[in-house]
């Protein structure tokens, strides 16, 4: 079984005004030729269910304020299926998770990996709690929030 | 998009807005059946406009208000639906005060998930929606006296604040279910309490998972005051040993046992997410609230309900600030391997170190 190969692109309108909403779109891309399910906890797929970002403002880390959640295992609807060369995509608002509240330039990182890749439908949802975490690169976004 | 997801919903507006109302409802004539009801006020784009069915309410009844939202202004208004009245609206925008004084709200907390079209109601212009707001069961009313109630809504994005007409009733006092927490409050564990209408055999699952809990915290904080070494126990679920690393889980379990000893927790009960065990907001401590996986989990063992309350504390900023980097045990046991430092950093990992499930020596 090979690794699949997804591309994940975030992007943001680079300018805000404090107050302003700020919302972040994720888009997950499957550049392998076979279908992939990709768990969407700690993703925005979901929303914002946890640390799915890293947020610095002018490289300082911004604490998160939204919920953490311990889940039961997961469920079919749980993932979400990308098929050959299709794109997966959510727009998440941040700012009740994080604090854009200060002027500054705000950097924002996805995590580095998803906490589960299916290259097989019979995967989903993974017995055992076995998943395949897989390592996926999203260049970060800036946004820079000026005062009101 | 997940159907196992729409009941889950992001807390926001904890705190109802309770403001101080001046108390000028004269009591009312008995028997009176007029419609309380004053003019509407405009505020921005929405007026709202709330209206009693009658002017006095017996212990025995349950008191409801009618809320209308009108959209006054010549452009499409959009608000979430939870603040909209009708069907959904159980956490109340209303402030309510009895005789001058606020009344506490003692109803449910929601948790929303911001940002969804799906949860936005539009309003065309000149459009209203109507509905029923229940206030006996979100608000103290365990003494009598003329009640005034009024609908509230902060500004938000795209809302201007909005404030209704208030509108007076004499409402006999009734036994709430406030009441009976205090009363659990005082059996239990002296830091423990609880919100979001725990029944009463919530209440004391949640009491006996505190206390274990209490007894899986303090059992890790000994083990790791013992000394130091590579142990499997540490091993499988902190990966690499050193002394710093193990210092360091140490560290935490300390801050999470003198937590469960000595905090105010506060366990709440209105979540029943099926697919969820339980959530906490990391700078809000020590509120943990508990959802439908809590239930039908043991009181101890894997994933337990004495683990998962471990595992929620460990995330608090001034506790042990875990994060979730990987869910269940077997994943857990692998990011040990894969890498340590996050297991460090897991709330999991912590929980299932606790918990000692299959027992690790």
């Amino acid at each position: 079984m090979t690794t699949p190969k997804l591309e994940c692109v975030l992007s943001v309108h680079s300018k805000a005004r404090v107050g302003e909403s700020v919302e972040v779109l994720f888009k997950l891309t499957n550049r392998s030729d076979a279908p992939v399910w990709v768990l969407k906890w700690q993703t925005p797929l979901e929303g914002i269910m946890g640390t799915v970002f890293q947020v610095t403002r002018d490289g300082e880390e911004v604490p998160y304020q939204g919920p953490m959640v311990k889940r039961a295992a997961p469920s079919a609807d749980s993932y979400m299926a990308i098929a050959p060369g299709a794109t997966v995509e959510n727009t998440v608002e941040v700012t009740q998770a994080w604090d854009f509240k200060k002027p500054g330039t705000y950097r924002i990182t996805f995590r580095d990996a998803l906490m589960d890749v299916a290259t097989r439908k019979e995967d989903v949802p993974r017995p055992g709690g076995d998943y395949k975490s897989t390592p996926v690169t999203c260049a970060p976004v800036d946004v820079t929030v000026a005062a009101r | 998009m997940s159907k196992s997801l729409r009941g889950f919903k992001w807390l926001m507006g904890t705190v109802v807005g309770v403001s101080l109302l001046s108390g000028c409802g004269a009591p009312p004539a008995e028997g009176e059946s007029t419609p309380a009801e004053a003019t509407e006020q405009a505020q921005g784009a929405l007026s709202a406009r709330v209206s009693g069915p009658k002017a006095s309410m017996a212990a025995s009844e349950r008191v409801t208000v009618e809320v209308t939202l009108t959209n006054t202004s010549s452009a499409p208004v959009s608000l979430y639906k939870w603040d909209a009245p009708g069907e959904g609206l159980n956490e109340g925008r209303l402030s309510v005060s009895r005789d001058g004084q606020a009344v506490e709200y003692t109803g449910a907390h929601f948790k929303r998930v911001l940002g969804r079209s799906e949860d936005l109601i539009t309003l065309a212009p000149g459009q209203s929606i109507s509905g029923p707001v229940v206030v006996s069961d979100a608000y103290d009313l365990s003494v009598t006296g003329t009640y005034s109630i009024r609908y509230e809504l902060e500004q938000r994005e795209g809302v201007t604040a909005l404030s209704s007409n208030e509108v007076s009733l004499f409402i006999e006092g009734r036994r709430n279910s406030r009441e009976d927490a205090e009363a659990m409050r005082q059996v239990t564990a002296q830091s423990l309490s609880y919100s979001g209408a725990c029944t009463s055999s919530e209440q004391s699952a949640i009491a006996t998972a505190f206390s274990s809990a209490q007894t899986y915290s303090n059992n890790a904080y000994s083990y790791l005051n013992g000394t130091p070494s590579a142990t499997t126990r540490y091993t499988t679920w902190f990966g690499t040993y050193s002394s710093t690393n193990w210092s360091t889980i140490k560290t935490h379990f300390n801050s999470i046992k003198n937590a469960f000893a000595s905090a105010a927790v506060v366990v709440d009960c209105s979540c029943n997410e099926s697919g969820t065990y339980a959530y906490v907001y990391p700078g809000s401590p020590y509120k943990i609230y508990v959802c439908g996986a809590f239930w039908s989990a043991p009181n101890t063992g894997t994933d337990s309900r004495a683990g998962t309350l471990v595992h929620e504390m460990s995330h608090f900023t001034v506790v042990a600030g875990t994060d979730d980097w990987a869910y269940g045990q077997s994943a857990a046991k692998n990011l040990a391997k894969s890498n340590a430092s996050r297991a460090r950093d897991n709330a999991d990992s912590h929980e299932y170190f606790a918990e000692n499930t299959p027992s690790l020596p």
